[in-house]
């Protein structure tokens, strides 16, 4: 029987917490890695109460308890956007529901430290509340309306995006929804069904990803030969990763804004404009091992610092 | 008018189901995936590209931990 220190929810295809397991295992502390979709194989019984887990995979079992546990990194969404996807059967849709809301229910284990509690992964993941904190904290934000109108604005560029991460289905394919930039006049006044953000586009610019882990801040510039006005994700094979200091007051920023979303962990993109830094979201559960393949920057060392140190 | 936000989107094979790393199986106890052969890590794998780009260049947005 194992009664882990760390808990690890996260999916079979989620690579970068194969880093999270190694590094734990290299440090010698005991941890399990439960994947969402091997839960349906599980044996298990969840006392809410206590709280407590009792559970039984393949040929081990475990007890989270906690007398034990210190910490849950939770890499799992908390918006589920697919479940009614076309062809999944009855069982599949009970499956992706009840297990989705399993995981969310290891709220419970509220006094251990959390990457992040799901509770608040839910309310910082929605962008027109991170903008609202950001300008309540002091940095500047690019002036932003949310309407399901395109206006005229006084702005050179506009840039279009969705207010919540957009992946459409129509057929056999998909499509993924990308900041896009429209010059001044380039939009007429079209109503469309569904609102978007309309915010001042901001060209030239350079864009920042900021990982913030606790007090610990790592800003990588991400730079590329061409200048890149749009979504630099339209151009990851062409880009170049480095590693550079914030000034102290957006350095401050970053750790005091993740810290009043109640996060230990925090993706927060920035770009820098007119010298100026302006903040454009926040990703609570946000990827980081593209980052330290690219630069390597050992992310996986501070998250797990993080989720070893009370 | 097709909605703005669907104009430009990027478009791209519906994937059906995730695949296994070919060589490779995930190990519960060790929390990762190892080669069948060897037992090597697939992260730390030369040929293995899907930490080198955002999710395997299948873009789903970052909240969505392969949904």
């Amino acid at each position: 029987m194992k009664f882990p220190k760390v808990l690890l929810i996260s999916n079979r295809f989620d690579f970068s917490t194969d880093f999270i397991s190694v590094e734990l295992a290299n440090q010698g502390v005991d941890f399990i890695r439960i994947n969402r979709d091997e839960l349906k194989d599980y044996f298990i019984e969840f006392d809410p109460i206590k709280p407590e887990i009792k559970a039984k995979y393949n040929d081990y079992s475990f007890t989270i308890s906690t007398d034990y546990l210190q910490s849950i990194y939770y890499r799992a969404p908390t918006f589920l956007r697919d479940i009614f996807q076309e062809g999944l059967s009855e069982e599949e849709q009970l499956i992706r529901t009840q297990w989705a809301a399993f995981v969310r229910s290891l709220c419970v284990f509220e006094n251990v430290k959390w990457l992040n509690n799901p509770t608040d992964i839910y309310k910082a993941e929605i962008k027109p509340y991170q903008l609202f904190i950001a300008n309540k904290l002091g940095i500047k934000i690019p002036k932003t309306t949310i309407s399901n109108v395109t206006l005229n604005s006084e702005f050179e560029f506009q840039a279009i995006k969705s207010i919540d991460t957009a992946i459409v289905s129509s057929g056999e394919n998909e499509g993924f929804v990308y900041t896009e930039i429209y010059k001044k006049n380039e939009l007429e006044e079209v109503k469309y069904t569904s609102p978007f953000f309309i915010q001042q586009g901001l060209v030239p610019k350079i864009d920042i990803r900021v990982t913030v882990i606790e007090n610990d801040v790592v800003a990588i510039k991400i730079t590329s030969d061409k200048e890149i006005d749009e979504d630099w994700r339209r151009y990851k094979d062409e880009l170049t990763y480095t590693i550079f200091e914030l000034p102290k007051t957006i350095h401050d920023f970053c750790i005091n804004y993740t810290k009043t979303l109640n996060l230990n962990f925090g993706a927060i993109d920035l770009v820098f404009h007119d010298n100026e830094y302006y903040f454009i979201e926040i990703n609570p559960t946000g990827e980081w091992s593209w980052l330290q393949r690219n630069t390597g920057y050992n992310f996986d060392k501070l998250i797990v610092k993080s989720l070893t140190n009370g | 008018m097709k909605h703005i936000l669907l104009q430009k989107a990027l478009k791209y094979k519906q994937r059906k189901e995730i695949e296994a790393p070919k060589g490779f199986s995930f190990d519960s106890l060790i929390g990762a995936w190892i080669n069948n052969i060897d037992n090597s890590l697939l992260i730390f794998a030369k040929d293995f590209k899907a930490l080198g780009t955002k999710k395997e260049d299948v873009e789903t947005g970052e909240d969505q931990k392969g949904q």
